[in-house]
């Protein structure tokens, strides 16, 4: 990751919004959509990204699907019911942060 | 886009097994995950497979041996974080308040000198259900090693010490029927916790039955 620390919060919100936006995903396709939409910037490590999705998993948040794809199994996660949920109140969270950290850094540009 | 052959993905697996990755399901994610960054770096890069796995482990085996470790504390943490939510849980206190009441008739109608020996012998008892559940369906369903299933193992051998130290304390307590209460909360604690234990493996051996639908082996 570029600045790893300042990105480690927000990894769970990450992968909750990627798997908003689609059916399914598996783990290493979630650490290329990240490099591809961040242009390199952030790039996730397995370290990272599995400890996060087997804890959304036991959380009930995800729910996983195993496929045999190209000659070995692929262990799929999608957004459960919970999982939907969670993923509109994190990215709340994660706006109010943002607009909280925007006040901070560059209090000028908040227009009174 | 470059697709690895059968011969490679299991070149992977036997060697992500021969560095002490030996859970099946933590393998088998990393075996995928191995295999997607070579068969990109093998397309990017247009070279065999043998050399992108070699610079590829170079580079990244630490952080999948590190990885691995995580997949294991993750497993153990899920697996207690369920003990402590299903002990929560109101059936829970009811099988309690059941099993306490049964203790407790059934300490009256003992002698006080027998009820050491009985207290010893509590927690190896209280192996033999968990034992019995654990290896027929292993063996029945024919799984295998799943961290989830494996780790059940750390979850037991805590609760058996847990068992034997509070056994040996409330011993410390028996010297007459007054004190047979204690001995009753000690042994419905136990019973409990047991049955918790049976119904979590239970619970997680058919998640990965349902999860992984006997499709584990690579053909």
């Amino acid at each position: 990751m570029a600045n790893s620390k300042l990105y480690k919060g927000s990894l769970v919100t990450i992968i909750l919004k990627l798997l908003n936006e689609s059916d399914k995903m598996y783990g290493y396709e979630i650490t290329q959509k990240v490099k591809a939409l961040t242009k390199g910037e952030l790039k996730i490590t397995e370290g990272a990204l599995y400890p996060a999705l087997h804890k959304l998993e036991a959380e009930g948040l995800l729910e996983v699907e195993v496929k045999k794809v190209d000659n070995r199994l692929r262990k799929y996660y999608k957004l459960t019911e919970k999982g939907n949920k969670e993923t509109v109140s994190k990215l709340q969270e994660l706006q109010e942060y943002i607009k909280t950290m925007q006040v901070l850094v560059n209090p000028k540009l908040i227009v009174e | 886009m470059v697709k690895l052959e059968k011969e490679d993905i299991q070149f992977i697996e036997n060697y992500l097994e021969n560095s002490d990755i030996f859970y099946a399901d933590i393998r088998m994610e990393m075996t995928d995950h191995v295999a997607s960054e070579i068969e990109q770096l093998m397309d990017s890069e247009h070279t065999t497979f043998y050399e992108t796995f070699k610079d590829y482990m170079l580079s990244n085996k630490a952080i999948l041996l590190e990885s691995n470790k995580q997949f294991i504390r993750g497993a153990d943490k899920s697996i207690l974080k369920r003990l402590m939510v299903e002990t929560l849980k109101l059936p829970t206190l009811l099988v309690f308040g059941l099993t306490f009441f049964i203790s407790f008739k059934w300490l009256s109608t003992i002698e006080v000198e027998n009820l050491r020996d009985y207290m010893s012998l509590f927690p190896i008892l209280s192996i033999v259900p968990f034992c019995i559940v654990y290896v027929i369906a292993l063996n029945m369903f024919k799984l295998p090693r799943f961290s989830g299933i494996e780790r059940l193992a750390f979850l037991y051998m805590i609760c058996f010490q847990f068992f034997n130290f509070i056994s040996s304390f409330s011993g410390v307590y028996i010297q007459s029927k007054s004190n047979f209460y204690i001995v009753a909360v000690v042994m419905s604690i136990i019973m409990t916790l047991s049955l918790l234990i049976i119904k979590i493996t239970l619970k997680i051996i058919n998640q990965y039955r349902n999860n992984y639908k006997f499709n584990y082996e690579i053909e």
